[in-house]
């Protein structure tokens, strides 16, 4: 009984990572492809040119940001998971071989005399590369 | 089969080697003797060693009853017979638990020449043992317990060491990197050398395996072991303990100990190039110029556990203590570390991000 609720909760952990991953991952994607249409009144529209030409302004502003925390989320859960994964794979082999260190300590039981050493240049070669600029 | 037992010279109990004392010690008056003493005493039974009339001829037993070349003998102190595989050269009976030495697989070419005896008790291997599960935050909450492990035993397993001059040369590729920026541009200038190296190599006590039957990466990675220690060998170290004898001649491993060798010359020759940022070995030779092997016995503190009716061993260095084997690992621990380390790492590179 005690090995099935242990074996659940690690399920339902993993479970939950799992969703709270493919959840944001939506929001993300949502956020991306929401469109809406500023209102805009049929008269005066001198006026309401300038009015609409704002908000398409703060609009665009707005979706950018919200794209931007889109990606800044799929790349943090995305990384986290990668690292996660990588971790718990180490541990697990870390267990399944224990103690597989270098078993001939060479350096302190081989001793070597050197007789001829030489050590030549053959060949010098310099690459180039123009630094890119950012331009904001 | 001729077999040997230890007496205590006081009461005339069984004597046991005691790794915590390094003496030789009867459990039941509490005397102690050193090997001076037990070599004035039973010093006959060593020479018997060297006595190549006293070896047992394997293949003069033409019925194999037992199936697996298991043998006969008598225990010297309560007279049971007992039976034991072909590798075998020391034990106890399982009737009286009294140690027996089996001294006739121990003579002639089959005398080890060195021995490390065993530097901790078992009760110490245990406790280090248990130790070392506390560091393992893994390990399943009912495994660090008597009821788990089944068994400790000592046992002195068989090794080559191998004394080995080599001689012989390497040629290498070596490159240096330095980059720089200078105005709008980033340069990186690559220089590449010819390397060559030639000298002699003495290995000291490269340790080899003797024994075929038992895991390979067990008796491998037990090691290293400190050579400092070694003796010469003398039967009543093994007293107490179990012993195998080697099965494996010097041509059967001759092979891999030149490959490893080998590979270890690359390596000693390559950290004489460490002034490079790369280097990549074109070729290597290496030539035997002289080779002594001998052979000994090094203890090991064999554990057997048992985990989801699973049989598993685990190996303890028996003088440094230094450990090897499989430990079970539990996967909802595992789980939820990794949840936990999840919802972190995410939190911390998102917010990174998103304030860059």
């Amino acid at each position: 009984m005690k090995n099935i609720v242990r074996k659940s909760s690690a399920l339902i952990a993993v479970l939950m990572a799992t969703m709270l991953f493919a959840g944001i991952s939506c929001f993300a994607y949502e956020q991306d492809n929401i469109s809406t249409e500023p209102e805009t009144s049929v008269s005066e529209i001198a006026d309401n040119e300038a009015v609409e030409a704002q908000e398409i302004q703060l609009y665009e502003a707005q979706t950018s940001e919200d794209k931007s925390l889109g990606k800044s989320l799929a790349i943090g859960l995305g990384s986290g998971f990668v690292i996660t994964l990588i971790v718990c794979i180490c541990i697990y082999s870390s267990y399944k071989k224990h103690g597989a260190t270098e078993p001939y300590k060479y350096d302190e039981n081989a001793k070597l005399t050197l007789i001829d050493s030489s050590d030549v240049l053959v060949d010098t070669h310099i690459e180039k590369r123009k630094i890119e600029k950012d331009n904001d | 089969m001729s077999t040997v037992a230890y007496k205590c010279i006081n009461c005339g109990g069984p004597l046991e080697f005691n790794p915590a004392k390094q003496m030789f010690s009867c459990e039941y008056c509490r005397s102690d003797f050193t090997e001076k003493e037990l070599k004035d005493h039973f010093g006959e039974l060593d020479e018997k060693l060297n006595d190549e009339n006293n070896k047992v001829d394997e293949t003069q037993t033409e019925d194999d009853e037992f199936g697996f070349g298991g043998v006969l003998f008598s225990c010297p102190n309560c007279g049971a017979e007992i039976v034991t595989d072909e590798t075998t050269a020391a034990t106890e009976c399982v009737y009286c638990h009294s140690p027996v030495v089996l001294s006739g697989r121990l003579a002639g070419d089959m005398k080890p020449n060195l021995v490390i005896p065993f530097g901790f008790t078992e009760k110490d291997a245990k406790e280090k043992f248990y130790a070392m599960c506390k560091k393992k935050w893994f390990l399943p909450r009912d495994f660090v317990s008597d009821a788990h492990i089944d068994k400790m035993k000592g046992v002195y397993y068989p090794y080559w060491l191998v004394d080995s001059d080599k001689a012989g040369s390497c040629n290498a590729t070596g490159k240096k990197y330095r980059t720089w920026r200078s105005g709008d541009y980033e340069y990186k200038e690559t220089k590449t050398y010819s390397i060559s190296r030639m000298g002699n190599i003495a290995f000291q006590k490269f340790p080899q395996s003797a024994l075929s039957k038992e895991d390979h990466q067990m008796m491998k990675f037990v090691n290293p072991y400190d050579n400092e220690a070694l003796t010469d060998f003398s039967m009543s170290y093994l007293s107490g303990f179990q012993a195998e004898k080697r099965d494996t001649e010097r041509a059967d491993v001759q092979e891999q100990v030149d490959k490893e060798l080998l590979e270890y010359s690359k390596k000693i020759f390559k950290d004489t190039m460490s002034q490079y940022d790369s280097v990549t070995l074109d070729n290597i030779q290496m030539n035997t110029v002289q080779e002594d092997w001998k052979y000994a016995l090094f203890p090991v503190w064999l554990m057997t556990y048992k985990y989801k009716d699973k049989q598993k061993i685990f190996a303890i260095n028996g003088q440094t203590g230094k450990t090897y084997g499989e430990l079970p690992c539990s996967l909802g621990k595992l789980a939820l570390f990794g949840a936990g380390l999840f919802v972190v790492l995410s939190a911390i590179i998102f917010g990174l991000g998103y304030c860059l």
